[in-house]
């Protein structure tokens, strides 16, 4: 009777009217208050910078006329949009492949191959950028292999081919996780069903099993592309010439001379553009073709046989191999001992370069847990009230409140970057303090966590908090002690998550750091930049470290080896 | 204590649709009064406006004599259980049943044992101190139950608290909760669509469409003398044809389309008032059907026969459009065959007559409201 169910939904939101003006009412407007300071303001800041000339503080719309009348630039952004399409293709046919077989084929070692692509998602992509430099870079190991074997000159894996290998390698498990989850909600009877009409095989995989992932691989393909626009440490470490939209963006807003912080703003609000197209089109596929499964019994792997078997066992040790190659160059780079100046790698194996980062570079490790730490408290609090008024108390304010967290989704790092630190010089003193990186942190990521506390309290039943209410307790209590318990587990995981997620930021942290609030992620790529990469190395295995204790405890308190971004 | 719960012209909007116009009810104290009617009708807005989820857009709610409109829900004392349980998650039984007690700020040692005293009533003391969530659907319905009656409140009120059952534990639970309702004598509202389950638990019922009362009686009154022909055939099944009232011998009587013609005495003053040859809608159940060897009633024949153990189904082909559904004891001597030809009269008693629109019952004994 869904209909009573309706109407006794909405009713209960109309409750009486004395209860209308509760504490729920100031989280709203605190809610608003806060999205208007911290995200409508430096968006605002942003656009008027870009409109506003440098000098003479004239409105203008020279920013815009340089930026599409010089080739140097246009063709910035059609590189950005040629290599995006290109990894967001790359990565949506082999992680949907992936993702298929390793739901339906009996693969041994299955959790290790979960664990490892995981990971690869969880470190930041310019790790594996540096990494594949030190393989397939002018002077990389696999380079020289080939070079002296086949007596080619092959000048190394940069500009295009390199941003788009690295690219893909760290987005695929995007797609991944996300189509797993798609194919763990198909029941077994509607593979059986199609059986039953004569449609088995490939068949079966592109008229059945693909139209009923597909709304879930547009929906990750839209995050892989956003991800891979607005990435910015992969081109500025392996692209070389190849320059894209964040690398330029970052160049002319950071340089010390000659740089138009106007221009950036500009470039920064033609990125904004490209995404936000990209995102309407994508929600208008989703609008009309959403529909929702539910899996009595789940798909399960089964044992193959024969060719099938062999392939499939290729297939998902190959690409799975690809993804942890480089993570193994790194720790295996980090043990080996460096020439004096730290830039050449020397025979012989030592704790060298980890002594060094920690004597060095151990305020950035403390940086990063502190920061980190921080922002997930606050994302916690914040996404917690945010989520109740928009899941429970829907009216127009929080209706407003529900689209203006998802802003944040469709704003390239980098532009966030910018826009915190052109609109938080003064009166707020931000910019150069650690409040602005966890600022960052916290725009960047509150999203996901509204969107993931949102869902879980739609699955807790109303009536559950109405019985609460029923038996005598205020609605602050309900709240404290019954919504909250019930959401704990899933708070606790999607913490996790969001732990090592803000950790590995970069795009706009590295606009908004000082020396002294480094942080791990800005600190290996420095140290890449430097050409130190011994200490690049420890730098990185360390994170990795972190990143594997998080995602056992992660493991441990979900107790399943599943998880959504 | 228990109390008595009074609707005065209460009104029910959201926004401007209208639930509930304009509907009045006296539940008495330590009844067990249940709301009966389709998905949609308002029932289940009416239940929760008592409890205080729903806001009362007019009129008023009495417990007693308090006017309890504006009070907030915590104030009111009332239990409620909910369709789904709402068991917490997170808590074990005994919590769960402690939780009203514990914001009553009543005393560990008895509140202890008021617990342990329901558990022992709903029969789950074992269940004492696991958890909820691998219980059976039976299980954290009596923990439901337990928990909304141990603040004793002064009102129970159930939505639907047996439709997430299988049927064999909807028949073990529904009698469970009639057995306790009547031994602790409190008032207690349930929301039903299930005309059966309101048959069995019920001391009396309000049939309800659109939001307006169709009928308020006992079970039996409502099943036996149902107000209009929609309670006709929502509570159980009637087989309706149409009828003209005639005057024969000065009786009212009932004229069938045939030329069959029934005397009755039982007409309310509504019937005697109406002029001959009135457009009428008769009213007859299954079982009410007697199937006569003698030329009595009206001729049909046989088209389906559906065996049931006890009983065994017909449908009847007459001169009527529809078909007529019969009930008859399966018995192998008397047992008809596909395309028998049949005599089919009823007992002249049970049937019920309706004015032409089926609004209103022409026979005596229906008390619509009290």
């Amino acid at each position: 009777m869904p209909m009573e169910v309706k109407i006794c939904f909405l009713g209960s939101t109309a409750m009486n009217k004395k209860q209308r003006f509760d504490i729920w009412i100031i989280v709203s407007i605190v809610g608003l208050a806060l999205y208007i300071l911290f995200l409508f303001y430096p968006l605002f800041g942003i656009l008027k910078e870009s409109i506003i000339n440098g000098t003479s503080r004239d409105l203008t719309t020279e920013y815009f006329k340089k930026f599409f009348s010089k080739a140097y630039y246009t063709n910035s952004l059609l590189n950005s949009l040629k290599v995006t399409s290109s990894v967001t293709l790359i990565t949506t046919i082999v992680g949907t492949s992936l993702a298929f077989v390793m739901q339906t084929v009996k693969i041994r070692g299955r959790n290790i191959l979960d664990i490892i692509i995981i990971v690869s998602m969880m470190s930041p992509p310019f790790i594996g950028a540096y990494s594949w430099i030190l393989l397939l870079g002018r002077n990389g190991s696999i380079t020289r292999f080939i070079n002296g074997f086949t007596g080619i000159q092959y000048n190394g894996i940069y500009g295009f081919p390199g941003i788009l290998l690295v690219a893909s390698l760290s987005m695929m498990p995007v797609i991944y996780v996300y189509v797993s989850g798609a194919f763990r909600n198909m029941d077994i009877s509607l593979f059986e069903a199609s059986e039953g009409f004569g449609c088995i095989g490939i068949g079966r995989f592109l008229k059945i099993v693909i139209p009923l992932a597909l709304p879930t691989i547009i929906s990750s393909a839209l995050l892989v592309f956003m991800r891979s626009l607005a990435d910015f440490g992969t081109p500025m470490l392996i692209g070389e010439g190849y320059r894209t939209m964040p690398v330029l963006i970052f160049n002319d807003f950071m340089a010390e001379l000659g740089g138009e912080k106007g221009f950036a703003a500009a470039m920064s609000i033609i990125l904004m553009g490209v995404t936000l197209i990209i995102f309407l089109i994508q929600k208008y596929y989703t609008d009309k073709n959403s529909f929702t499964m539910n899996a009595y019994h789940p798909l399960e792997p089964v044992q193959s046989h024969g060719i099938r078997q062999v392939l499939a066992y290729m297939f998902c040790y190959f690409v799975v191999g690809i993804m942890i190659l480089p993570r193994l160059v790194v720790v295996y780079t980090a043990f080996k001992n460096t020439s004096p100046s730290g830039s050449l790698f020397v025979p012989g194996f030592s704790f060298a370069s980890f002594l060094r980062v920690f004597s060095k570079m151990g305020d950035s490790i403390r940086n990063t847990l502190v920061f980190a730490s921080v922002a997930v408290i606050i994302i916690v609090v914040v996404g917690l009230l945010i989520s109740y008024v928009v899941v429970r108390r829907p009216n127009r304010l929080n209706t407003a409140l529900d689209a203006f967290s998802m802003i944040p989704f469709i704003i390239p790092g980098s532009v966030i970057g910018i826009a915190i630190s052109i609109s938080f010089r003064k009166p707020f003193v931000l910019t150069g303090t650690a409040g602005a990186l966890i600022l960052v942190y916290v725009i960047r990521r509150l999203p996901y966590m509204i969107r993931s506390i949102s869902a879980m309290l739609r699955s807790i039943s109303l009536s559950t908090e109405e019985a609460g209410i029923s038996l005598g307790a205020s609605h602050l209590k309900v709240f404290s002690q019954i919504t909250v318990p019930i959401l704990a587990p899933g708070i606790m995981s999607g913490s996790i998550m969001t732990w090592m997620q803000t950790t590995s930021e970069l795009s706009a942290s590295i606009m908004l750091y000082v020396a002294n609030t480094r942080t791990l992620s800005i600190s290996i790529y420095t140290e890449v930049i430097r050409g130190q990469y011994g200490n690049a190395a420890a730098l990185a295995t360390i994170f990795m470290i972190i990143s594997v204790i998080c995602l056992v405890l992660f493991f441990k308190i979900t107790g399943k080896h599943e998880f959504n971004v | 204590m228990s109390v008595s719960v009074t609707c005065d012209r209460v009104v029910k909007k959201y926004g401007d649709a209208i639930i509930i116009p304009d509907l009045s009810l006296n539940i008495h104290n330590g009844e067990f009064f249940t709301l009966l009617g389709p998905s949609g009708c308002g029932k289940t807005t009416l239940l929760r406006m008592m409890i205080g989820f729903n806001s009362i857009e007019g009129g008023a709610i009495k417990f007693d004599n308090r006017i309890i409109n504006d009070m907030p829900v915590s104030k009111r004392n009332v239990g409620m259980v909910f369709q789904n349980y709402a068991i917490f998650p997170h808590m074990s039984t005994f919590n769960n049943v402690a939780f009203g007690l514990k914001n009553r700020k009543i005393p560990k040692a008895k509140i202890e044992k008021r617990v342990d005293e329901i558990l022992k009533i709903v029969h789950i003391q074992d269940l004492r101190d696991r958890m909820p969530d691998r219980m059976s659907g039976g299980q954290q319905q009596r923990i439901a139950l337990a928990r909304a009656i141990v603040i004793e409140p002064d009102l129970l009120l159930m939505d639907e608290p047996l439709s997430n059952l299988d049927a064999k534990l909807r028949i073990e639970t529904r009698d469970a909760i009639k057995n306790i309702q009547s031994n602790i004598g409190i008032t207690t509202v349930y929301v039903t669509h299930d005309q059966e389950e309101a048959l069995a638990v019920s001391d009396r019922i309000a049939v309800m469409k659109d939001g307006v009362i169709q009928q308020v009686g006992t079970p039996k009154d409502i099943y036996n003398r149902p107000a209009n022909r929609f309670v006709a055939t929502f509570i159980g099944r009637s087989n309706i044809i149409e009828a003209k009232l005639i005057t024969k011998n000065l009786k009212r009587s009932i004229l069938f389309q045939d030329g069959f013609i029934a005397s009755l005495d039982t007409w309310n003053d509504e019937a005697l008032s109406l002029p001959d040859e009135s457009s009428i809608l008769i009213s007859i159940r299954p079982e009410e059907f007697i199937i006569r060897d003698t030329n009595d009633g009206f001729g049909g024949i046989v088209r389906s026969k559906t065996f049931l153990g006890p009983n065994t189904y017909y449908n009847i082909e007459t001169s009527y459009e529809q078909v007529l559904e019969i009930i008859q004891t399966s018995d192998e001597l008397h047992e008809l065959k596909k395309d028998d030809p049949v005599n089919i009269d009823f007992a002249h008693h049970k049937i019920n007559v309706f004015n032409a629109d089926g609004s209103k019952n022409l026979l005596l004994g229906v008390d619509s409201n009290e």
